[in-house]
C-alpha cells in the first residue's frame, strides 16, 4: 500500500514541471527556440493575412501581448470562424527571430452571456 | 415559417414570471420544510412522532415536486410560445427555432441547467421514497438539504444591490434595465425575436446529452446521502446494500452521459475527435471516476468488512467532485484555459459556500466517527480479491487526482492572487496549464487504463479473504497465453492499416501499443472466461465482468481510433512548404477543392460537386471514390455534406462536419474556409426597392415576383400582406410579408421574411398608397462557393468506442439489478 503511494507521488512529482506560464513577447524572445505559450489579443488595427488560394495552412496576424507589445504571429493551421472577433487567443509554439510561429491556438470567443445590449 | 416572424406588437405578459417565481419559492420553502421534518423524523426517539414526521416530510416533498414540475412547465410554455419579454426566453431561443431544440433552450442557460439539476433530484427522490424503507427519513433530509441549496441559485431574491440566485423569470426589462428601448411601453415591437439558440447547440445530442449527464450528477446525491446518514444513524455498516444499487446507476448513466458529450463534439465539432481533456470535460470525469472506486470498495466492504471507511471518503469525495466541478464550470475561473468557460458575475462566492457547507457536513461526522467505524486490523492480505478490488480503487482515485490537480491550476493561480492580497506575498498567479493537454493527460491515463484493464482482468479469479496466487496463475494460464496471439494478430493487422500514423507523439514506443492491446484483449478474454467457467454463463451476476469488458473495448478504441487516425486531405499540391519556423511535426492537413475538379487526397478521389442551401445552411457535397489500384474498379463511392449553420441572425456561421460511418473506420470531414470568408464574414448585400405587383426583384442568386398584395386587417390594425414568388437555381417557394399599422396604439410593424433556400431575407418597409407601390428592402448573405478548403480524417476502429460505452453500461446495469435484488432480501429481514 505505502509502496504504491510512494510512486504515485513520485509521479505526480515529475509531472508538476508540466505547471507552465503564459509568456510575454519578452519572455518568449528570451526563450528563442523553446516551446512557450503567448496569450493575448488580436490586434485589430492590423491585417489578418489568410489567403486559402496561396495556401490553406498558414495564416498571419498580429498579437498585443500583456505589455501590450506587438508580437507578428504565423500560425500553421486553418483560420478558425469568427476569427477576428476573438476576446483572447492562447499559442502555443516558438519565437524566431521577431515572429512567433504557433501550431496550437486556442481562441475564447466573447461569451454569449454578455448581456448588455439589445442587437436588432 | 413565416407567421413565426410576423409578431403584432408584442404583448408583455408578467403573468408567466409572476407564477414562475412564485413557484420557485414554493418550491424552495417545501423543501426547507421537507428537510426539516425529515431530520425531525430521526431525530426524535419517539415510535409515532417519527412516523407523523417523516409523513409531513414525504408530503412536503411531494409539495416540492410539483412545485418543481411546475416550474419546469411554466418555462416551457414560455419557451414555446416565444415570450420575448423574458429575459430567459430572449437570450436562449427565438421565433424560428425548430421545434426538436426548444428542450435544448431551456438548458442552455445557467438557470436552466440547476432546475435540470434539481430536477432530476426530485425524481430520484420519489425512487428513494419508495425503495428506501426506513433509510428514507435520513437520506430525504439530506436530498432535500441539497435541493435547498441548489434553489438558492434560481431564487432571483434582490436586497437592493446584493441578490440571491439569478431567476430565469425577470422579464427582459427588468435585467437589462439601462437600456434605452424600455423607455416606450411597447418596447417589444422593437424586439420581434429572441437571440437565438447557440448555433453549436442545435443538434440531437446537445438535447440528449445534458440530462443525462445531469441525471449521473444528481444520482451521486443519493449514495452520498446514504452514507452521511450511515455516520448519522450509527448504523456504519448497513447503508451499504441500499445505497449500493443507486452507486451502479450513477456509474452508468454518467459514463454514459459523459461519453454522449464526447460524441457531440465528434459529431459537430471540427476538432476531429471526442475527448480534448478541455477543463470542462476533466470536471465531468472525476466524479465518474471517484464513484467507480468508491463502488468498489463498497462490494468489498460488504463482502468482507474491509475497505468500508475508504468507501465513506470515496462516495463523500465523489459528491464533492460533482459540486467541485460545477464550481469550475460555473464560476468562471477557468478564464483563459477552455472554451466552453461560461462567466456569470457573483456566482463564484455562492457556489463556494455551496461547496464549502458540504465538504464540512460530510467530513466533520466523518472525523468525529472515524475510530467508531468498523475496520479491520489486519491489512487485506495480498492474495486476496479484496486487496485487488483496492488496488483498482486507488488507480481510479488516483487518475481522478492527477487530472482534477492539474485542471484546477487556473484555482491556484486565483488562490495564489488571494494569498497575495491577504499577506502581501508575490507568488506567482500566472500558472498556465499544461501546454499540450492531450499528450500530457494521455501520456499518465494511457496506463491508469492499461492497469484497470490488468487488474479488472485478474481480480476476479482471486477469492475473498485467500486465494493461493500459484492456483490464479494457473487458471489464468490459458487466457495470458490467448491475449498474447491475439494481441500479435491485432498488431500485425493494424499495421496495415495505419500505415504512416499521425500523430506518433502520444505514444513514443511501439511497446505501449502493444501493452495496451494486450491488456485490453485480456481484459475482454479473462473477463469472457470468467463468466463462463467460474459463473457457469449466469450473466445475471456477471454484471462486473461485462463492465470490465465494455471498459477494455472502450480503451482499444480509444487507443487504435487515436494512434491510427490518418489525414487523409494532405497537402503535398503545389505550394511551396519551406515556411520558416516550420519543423516536420506540422502537418499541412487542409486542402482547397475547386468546384467539380476531382483530386487524389490518399485512398479516395475527392470531388467538391457544389452546395444547397435547405432552411438557413449550407451544405457543401462532397464526392469520395474509392478505386481498386489495380483493376481501376469503383470500390466505394459516397457523398458527405458537411455544413455551415447562420444562427437566426445570420450572423455567426458554426461549422459543423460530416462523418462516413463504415463497420471499421470512419471518414470525417469538414469545411474550414469559403472565397470571401477568409478574414471577413460574407459582405450582405442590401438593396431597397419601391415596386408595384407584378414587378421583379432580383437579388445575387436568384429573384422575387411580387405577385399579388391583399389588404388585411382586424379591428385596430390594418395593413397590407405581400406575396412574392422566389426563385433561387431551380428551387421556387412562396414568402409572404406583412405591413401591419395599429391604429389605436398608432404604432408600425414592419415584418421581415427569410427565405428557406437561401440566405436571402426581404423586409416590408412602406406602403406608397398614391402610386400604389410598395418599398421593399431585400439583404442577401448568399456566400460565394466557387472552391471550399476541407480537411478530412479517418478514424480507425472508432466504433469500439461506443460499443464499448454500450457493453460497460449494461453492465453497470446487470450489476445493479443483481444488487438491488440483494438489498431487498436484506431489508426485509433486518429489524428496525
Amino acid at each position: 500500500m505505502l509502496f504504491l503511494i510512494a510512486i504515485s507521488i513520485a509521479l505526480f512529482a515529475s509531472k508538476l514541471s508540466n505547471v507552465s506560464s503564459y509568456s510575454s513577447y519578452e519572455d518568449a524572445s528570451a526563450k528563442e527556440g523553446k516551446t512557450v505559450q503567448l496569450i493575448g489579443v488580436l490586434d485589430k488595427s492590423q491585417p489578418v493575412d489568410y489567403d486559402p488560394v496561396k495556401d490553406p495552412n498558414s495564416f498571419s496576424f498580429h498579437l498585443l501581448d500583456r505589455d501590450q507589445k506587438q508580437v507578428h504571429v504565423v500560425c500553421y493551421d486553418d483560420m478558425p470562424r469568427d476569427f477576428e472577433k476573438s476576446d483572447e487567443i492562447v499559442l502555443t509554439g516558438k519565437m524566431k527571430e521577431n515572429t512567433f510561429y504557433a501550431d496550437e491556438m486556442l481562441v475564447k470567443c466573447p461569451s454569449k452571456y454578455q448581456e448588455n445590449e439589445i442587437t436588432k | 415559417m413565416e407567421e413565426s416572424h410576423q409578431h403584432l406588437i408584442q404583448e408583455i405578459n408578467p403573468i408567466f414570471g409572476q407564477i414562475g417565481h412564485i413557484f420557485i419559492l414554493t418550491a424552495f420553502v417545501t423543501a426547507i420544510f421537507a428537510a426539516y421534518m425529515y431530520f425531525r423524523s430521526v431525530q426524535t426517539p419517539h415510535p409515532d412522532r417519527k412516523v407523523y414526521f417523516s409523513k409531513l416530510g414525504r408530503g412536503f416533498f411531494i409539495g416540492h415536486a410539483i412545485a418543481l414540475l411546475s416550474v419546469v412547465v411554466t418555462m416551457f410554455i414560455m419557451i414555446f410560445n416565444h415570450h420575448f419579454e423574458y429575459h430567459y426566453v430572449w437570450s436562449h431561443s427565438s421565433a424560428d427555432l425548430r421545434m426538436k431544440y426548444i428542450l435544448s433552450c431551456f438548458w442552455e442557460g445557467q438557470e436552466g441547467s440547476f432546475l435540470l439539476w434539481t430536477f432530476w433530484h426530485v425524481v430520484l427522490g420519489l425512487f428513494v421514497i419508495r425503495l428506501a424503507k426506513e433509510w428514507e427519513k435520513p437520506v430525504m433530509s439530506i436530498v432535500s438539504l441539497v435541493q435547498v441549496f441548489l434553489l438558492t441559485f434560481v431564487l432571483g431574491i434582490y436586497f437592493g444591490d446584493f441578490h440571491v440566485g439569478s431567476s430565469p423569470f425577470l422579464l427582459l426589462k427588468d435585467k437589462l434595465t439601462t437600456d434605452p428601448v424600455f423607455l416606450f411601453n411597447d418596447y417589444m415591437r422593437f424586439i420581434p425575436d429572441g437571440r437565438g439558440l447557440n448555433a453549436l447547440l442545435q443538434n440531437y445530442w446537445m438535447v440528449i446529452h445534458p440530462p443525462v449527464l445531469f441525471l449521473g450528477f444528481a444520482s451521486i446525491t443519493i449514495p452520498f446521502a446514504f452514507a452521511l446518514s450511515g455516520l448519522w444513524l450509527g448504523k456504519y455498516t448497513e447503508w451499504i446494500k441500499p445505497a449500493l444499487p443507486y452507486a451502479l446507476f450513477s456509474g452508468m448513466v454518467l459514463g454514459t452521459g459523459i461519453l454522449m458529450g464526447g460524441a457531440w463534439a465528434y459529431e459537430s465539432l471540427s476538432f476531429g475527435g471526442f475527448w480534448a481533456w478541455d477543463p470542462v470535460e476533466n470536471a465531468s470525469l472525476i466524479p465518474w471516476l471517484v464513484i467507480v472506486a468508491g463502488l468498489h470498495t463498497m462490494v468489498v466492504a460488504k463482502s468482507t468488512g474491509h475497505a468500508l471507511r475508504s468507501s465513506y471518503v470515496l462516495v463523500f469525495l465523489a459528491f464533492f467532485f460533482v459540486l467541485y466541478s460545477s464550481f469550475l464550470t460555473r464560476s468562471g475561473i477557468l478564464g483563459d484555459t477552455s472554451v466552453h468557460a461560461f462567466v456569470e458575475e457573483g456566482l463564484t462566492n455562492h457556489l463556494l459556500i455551496f461547496v464549502g457547507t458540504f465538504v464540512l457536513l460530510a467530513f466533520i461526522p466523518l472525523f468525529r466517527h472515524w475510530r467508531k467505524i468498523p475496520h479491520a486490523e489486519k491489512e487485506e492480505p495480498t492474495s486476496s480479491r479484496e486487496f485487488w478490488m483496492f488496488v483498482g480503487s486507488l488507480v481510479l482515485l488516483f487518475s481522478g487526482l492527477h487530472v482534477i490537480f492539474f485542471t484546477s491550476i487556473p484555482v491556484f493561480g486565483a488562490l495564489a492572487d488571494l494569498v497575495n492580497r491577504i499577506f502581501g506575498t508575490s507568488l506567482n498567479t500566472d500558472l498556465a496549464p499544461p501546454e499540450d493537454p492531450i499528450h500530457f493527460y494521455t501520456g499518465v491515463q494511457m496506463w491508469v487504463g492499461i492497469l484497470i484493464a490488468l487488474l479488472s482482468a485478474f481480480g476476479q479469479f482471486f477469492k475473498y479473504r485467500f486465494s493461493s496466487a500459484k492456483l490464479v496463475l494457473r487458471q489464468l494460464a490459458y487466457w495470458i497465453v490467448l491475449s498474447v496471439i491475439a494481441t500479435i494478430i491485432t498488431s500485425l493487422l493494424l499495421d496495415k492499416i495505419w500505415h504512416t500514423t499521425a500523430d506518433r507523439k502520444i505514444f513514443h514506443l511501439v511497446t505501449s501499443y502493444t501493452i495496451i492491446i494486450f491488456s485490453g484483449w485480456f481484459s475482454i478474454i479473462a473477463n469472457t472466461a470468467y463468466v463462463f467457467s467460474v459463473l457457469k454463463g449466469r450473466i445475471r451476476v456477471a454484471g462486473g465482468s461485462v463492465a470490465h469488458i465494455g471498459f477494455a473495448l472502450l480503451l482499444l478504441g480509444i487507443l487504435i481510433s487515436n494512434a491510427g487516425q490518418r489525414v487523409i486531405s494532405v497537402n503535398n499540391f503545389g505550394v511551396q512548404f519551406d515556411g520558416e519556423g516550420m519543423d516536420d511535426t506540422f502537418q499541412r492537413e487542409n486542402v482547397r477543392l475547386l468546384k467539380n475538379v476531382p483530386l487524389p487526397l490518399q485512398d479516395y478521389q475527392v470531388t467538391y460537386l457544389g452546395d444547397t442551401v435547405i432552411a438557413g445552411a449550407t451544405y457543401f457535397d462532397l464526392q469520395f471514390q474509392k478505386f481498386d489500384a489495380e483493376t481501376g474498379e469503383l470500390l466505394q463511392d459516397f457523398t458527405v455534406h458537411p455544413y455551415l449553420l447562420m444562427d437566426n441572425k445570420m450572423q455567426q456561421l458554426a461549422p459543423n462536419p460530416d462523418t462516413r460511418h463504415f463497420l471499421t473506420y470512419d471518414v470525417f470531414t469538414h469545411v474550414t474556409s469559403l472565397p470571401g470568408d477568409g478574414s471577413k464574414n460574407a459582405a450582405p448585400q442590401i438593396s431597397s426597392d419601391s415596386i408595384a405587383v407584378g414587378d421583379t426583384l432580383s437579388f445575387d442568386t436568384g429573384i422575387m415576383v411580387l405577385r399579388e398584395v391583399n389588404r388585411v386587417g382586424g379591428k385596430d390594425t390594418i395593413g397590407a400582406s405581400a406575396i412574392f414568388d422566389v426563385r433561387i437555381g431551380r428551387a421556387t417557394e412562396t414568402l409572404k410579408v406583412n405591413y401591419l399599422i395599429d391604429m389605436q396604439k398608432g404604432t408600425v410593424s414592419q415584418g421581415t421574411t427569410a427565405s428557406t433556400l437561401g440566405n436571402v431575407q426581404i423586409h416590408f418597409d412602406a406602403i406608397l398608397t398614391e402610386q400604389n407601390k410598395f418599398v421593399f428592402t431585400i439583404e442577401d448573405r448568399s456566400l460565394n462557393t466557387d472552391w471550399i478548403v476541407i480537411k478530412s480524417i479517418i478514424f480507425p476502429m472508432i466504433n469500439l468506442v461506443w460499443l464499448g460505452v454500450v457493453v460497460m453500461a449494461i453492465g453497470f446495469f446487470i450489476s445493479m439489478m443483481h444488487r438491488r435484488k440483494e438489498g431487498r432480501k436484506s431489508i426485509q429481514t433486518s429489524s428496525e
